[in-house]
């Protein structure tokens, strides 16, 4: 379109010569003169028609084309700019929306930290009752363990000494008599056992 | 070869020897001596296993313990091979088979009773035949004192025992108030 339009200016401004060039010659040879010369007057007219005529002819296409083209780029820029000013107003109006909601959102930020928080403590709070439980447990567990053991000692020692005194006492006082009564005893008691309990 | 499998081949040899000559209880009573006298002087035992020393001189040394525990001149041949192949070491083992082996030719067992005092010989005598009419077997009764035992008799045949002395019946005692 711009080559067309530079093209189209070359050619207006030749005949923009050829029209002045005529009139400027008449000037130069007797524009002094107070009467008016109607013919040159019709001539200068008719060149000056013949100018603008050549001109709307040698104008006519790129000039159309370049306004069309430029109404086509005023109008993209129209709506690119249309465009942009209503996602500005959306943004603009978002961010408005956003700085109203701030207070509720930082309240519902700090509700739900709040939350967040007593959950966990009473999560801490349920593992460390668990784990006192158990180790409540466990330490009863040992303790019953170890009274068990203690007793069972107790028992043993107790045993042990009773059967050490009954054995001295054994060995003081037992007689001859007790010893044979006692070995008559395993004699009658062996003369009881049945033959298969033995395996030579 | 176990040394057990090697004292009963020898035993079972003897057995058959001392079988043919008629002596195979007093040879078993000589082996056992001679085992426990080997077992207790240590100066008989370096003298018979010292290779330095000839086997002349070793028997000579053997025939005269044999001499002076009145042993069955059947022993002292017995022994004299034992010495020609150098088995005096598993003499105990030998003794043991040997007894072991004419007991069950002879059809019987040897009982071990041990009491906290000894026994007189009625009651030896009764606890034999009581030991009889349990096995079915003539039974021969080795009888030992244990004063440990507090009171009571303990018989023992083989891995078999009955157990009737005091001792046992407070360890019996001693386990059922543990037990509790």
């Amino acid at each position: 379109v711009k080559g067309d339009l530079g093209r189209s200016w070359s050619w207006a401004a030749a005949l923009f010569w050829g029209a002045l060039l005529p009139g400027a010659a008449w000037a130069a040879g007797g524009g002094h003169h107070e009467d008016v010369n109607w013919t040159e007057l019709g001539f200068a007219f008719f060149n000056f028609a013949v100018f603008v005529g050549g001109l709307v002819f040698l104008l006519r296409k790129p000039l159309r084309e370049f306004l069309s083209h430029r109404r086509a780029t005023l109008e993209e820029n129209i709506q690119e700019g249309a465009r942009l000013r209503t996602e500005a107003e959306a943004e603009l109006n978002e961010l408005k929306a956003r700085l109203s909601n701030l207070d509720r959102e930082r309240d519902e930020i700090f509700a739900r930290y709040r939350e967040e928080g007593e959950l966990e403590r009473a999560r801490i709070l349920k593992r460390a009752q668990e784990t006192a439980e158990a180790m409540r447990r466990e330490i009863r567990h040992r303790l019953e363990q170890e009274a068990r053991s203690l007793r069972r000692e107790l028992l043993k020692t107790a045993v042990d000494s009773a059967l050490r005194n009954a054995e001295e006492i054994l060995r003081a006082e037992l007689t001859a008599q007790d010893r044979v009564r006692l070995a008559d005893d395993y004699i009658e008691k062996l003369k009881t056992l049945s033959r298969p309990t033995v395996h030579s | 070869m176990p040394e057990g499998s090697l004292a009963r081949r020898y035993a079972k040899a003897f057995l058959e020897i001392t079988t043919r000559a008629g002596v195979v209880d007093p040879v078993g009573k000589d082996l056992l001596q001679l085992a426990e006298i080997f077992e207790q002087s240590r100066e008989l035992r370096v003298a018979l296993e010292n290779p330095a020393i000839d086997r002349a001189s070793r028997k000579a040394v053997l025939a005269e313990v044999l001499r002076r525990q009145g042993a069955n001149p059947e022993t002292r041949r017995l022994v004299e091979v034992l010495v020609d192949r150098d088995r005096l070491g598993v003499l105990r083992q030998i003794a043991q088979a040997y007894g072991s082996l004419a007991d069950e030719r002879a059809g019987r067992v040897r009982a071990e009773v041990i009491s906290a005092e000894r026994l007189d010989e009625a009651r030896l005598g009764q606890i034999q035949r009581a030991l009889e009419r349990v096995t079915g077997k003539r039974v021969v009764i080795e009888h030992g004192e244990d004063p440990a035992l507090l009171a009571g008799v303990v018989s023992r045949i083989g891995s078999w025992v009955y157990d009737g002395s005091l001792r046992s019946q407070m360890a019996q005692l001693r386990d059922t108030l543990l037990a509790e």
